[in-house]
This record gives C-alpha cells, structure tokens and sequence, in this order.
C-alpha cells in the first residue's frame, strides 16, 4: 500500500506489553461495553415476545379452528424489525415498556396488543407494511382511530397509551 | 335468504377462544382481537338457547375457552364506517346483526343447529372496518366475561 510508505513508524506509539495485561485491559476499559450491556437487556426484555414470534412461523393454517390462513413468514420477519424499532422508541422517549400479546389475523398478519387501563393499542404487520388501532370503547366510530404505523408516530402512540 | 327463525336481542352467544387467542395481562386474562378472527368477516357463534345452555358444547378443543356476548350489545355496535382512500366517510354506513346460520349436512362441520353468524350489512369489504369490528367484539366479550376459561397451561 502506497500509505504504508508516508508512515513514519518513529512517531507511532510504541507497543507495551504491559498494556495488554494491566487496567486497560480490563472490562471496565472495554469501549463497547455499556453497548453490550444495553443490547443484553434488550435481548432480554423482548426475549419472550421474539419467542412468540418464531412460535407463530411453525402454527399452520386454521391455526384457530376459525380458518385463519398460517401466519406470513415476511410479515413475522417485519414484526421482528417493528418490535424493536417500537421498544428502542419507547424507552429512549423514557416511557414504561409493556410487553404486547402476540397474534395473527385471520390473513396471515402479525398481530400486537398492549392494554393500560382503558386503552388498547392494536399494531398489525403485513409483509412490507404496519398499522395500528387505537382503542377505547366499543364504538367503532367514535372511539377508535386507525391509521399506517409511521417510525415517527411510535411515540405519540405510546404516550397516549400510557395517559 | 329467508331466516324463519330470529335471533333476540336478549338471547345469548358463545364463541370458542382457542388457544393463542389470550393473554395473561396484568394478572386479568385478556382476550385479544384474534379472537374473533374470521376469513369470511362473519365470525361464528353459538345461541346459548340453542344449545342448552352449555358453553362447553362450544367448545372447538378441550383447552379453548368460551367467552359470552349478549346480541343486543353486538347489535349496538353502530355506525360501522368505511373510509374512502383519503379518510373520508363513504356512505352507506353498516348496521352489524346476528342472524340463524344452522349447519346441517355439512360435508366438513359436525351438525350444529345453534350456530349463528354476525355479520354487517352491507357485507364489510374492508380489512380497517373489520378490524374495529373485531376489537368491539372482543371489548363486548371481555366487559360479558369468561364461562369457561382456557387452560392457561396453554397461555399465549
């Protein structure tokens, strides 16, 4: 390589052997290590709803004994990205996690629910899309709004939810 | 379709809840939305009167649970609106009824004299309006309560 020649090996920083085996060493000097922290208690948290997830690829049709079709392996694989994206959301805007009930609709989509209180909130997943129904009564029209889950939207979602 | 027989507003409806169709949530058993899944937008019931009163009769498999609604408060479910592609209401708006829907002579289904449909008229043509459809059902459902719980070895 053609940079190796500009180097000049004399300003470089001498090797230490000792640096390897003393406090820099240690874990506590890891760079990444409070990100593997945080990944390790995400992967925890969103431990069980990712075991239904993949719980759902091995349900066949009529799963329900109401004629449902067999849960969509591209749909499954975009709630997989929806689950994390809506948890990193939640708890960057500092807000309680809840964990969603895990399902399918009757096509094939993934279905998530959380409940608080009166509240619900409903996301669907297709295979290249997601929506969601907000909850809170029995009336169709007067009290529930649906609309296409935007990334941008998680947060007023979850805010209203928890109200 | 001519229906001889009427379903009254008082009478009534229990419908199966199979398994994966039901959470624990803050230590309340929750029915979700799926439990009223329905290819055909006409989800299945049984008239209580007409099965002698006997959830478990029911009952699709030993670990499904069977939740009740009255048809009055299906009936009430009103003013089922569809939106247009910009979000606005098309007219005409659905009434949702429950109507007789015996099963006889079936080449698949087991004779079942109670079963009924609930249904929207005009017929719902749009997965959004359904979907409401189903967390109604489910709210209904849930406020009427369980009769017979699920296994929850079997908890979702």
């Amino acid at each position: 390589m053609t940079v190796a020649a500009h180097v000049d090996a004399r300003n470089l920083p001498a090797f230490q052997q000792a640096s390897s085996s003393t406090h820099l060493a240690q874990i506590v000097n890891d760079p990444y290590r409070m990100v593997k922290r945080h990944s390790s208690i995400v992967n925890l948290i969103l431990h069980v709803p990712r075991m239904k997830l993949y719980a759902l690829q091995k349900l066949p049709a009529n799963w329900d004994d109401a004629g449902s079709a067999r849960p969509d392996p591209l749909a499954i694989s975009n709630a997989f990205n929806w689950l994390e994206r809506v948890y990193d959301q939640v708890v960057a805007a500092q807000f309680e996690w809840l964990a969603p009930s895990v399902s399918a609709s009757e096509k094939g989509e993934i279905v998530f629910e959380w409940w608080r209180g009166d509240r619900k909130l409903t996301v669907y997943c297709g295979a290249d899309n997601a929506e969601f129904i907000q909850v809170w009564g029995v009336h169709i029209q007067n009290e529930m709004e649906d609309g296409q889950l935007e990334a941008s939207g998680i947060v007023n979602l979850w805010k209203w939810l928890s109200a | 379709m001519i229906f001889a027989d009427k379903v009254e507003d008082e009478e009534v409806l229990y419908r199966s809840v199979s398994v994966g169709c039901f959470v624990m949530s803050d230590g309340v058993l929750r029915l979700t939305s799926t439990a009223f899944n329905d290819p055909t937008r006409r989800p299945s019931v049984d008239r209580a009167k007409l099965c002698g009163a006997n959830p478990a009769s029911t009952r699709k498999r030993l670990t499904d649970g069977v939740v009740s609604l009255a048809a009055l408060s299906v009936r009430e479910i009103a003013n089922v609106v569809q939106n247009d592609k910009h979000g606005q209401p098309v007219l005409p708006y659905y009434q949702v009824d429950v109507i007789p829907d015996p099963v006889k002579d079936h080449a698949e289904l087991p004779d079942n004299p109670a079963h009924g449909l609930i249904v929207a008229c005009p017929d719902i043509d749009n997965d959004r309006v359904f979907k409401r459809l189903k967390e109604s059902l489910a709210r209904i459902a849930e406020t009427d309560g369980w009769l017979l719980e699920p296994s929850l070895a079997n908890l979702s």
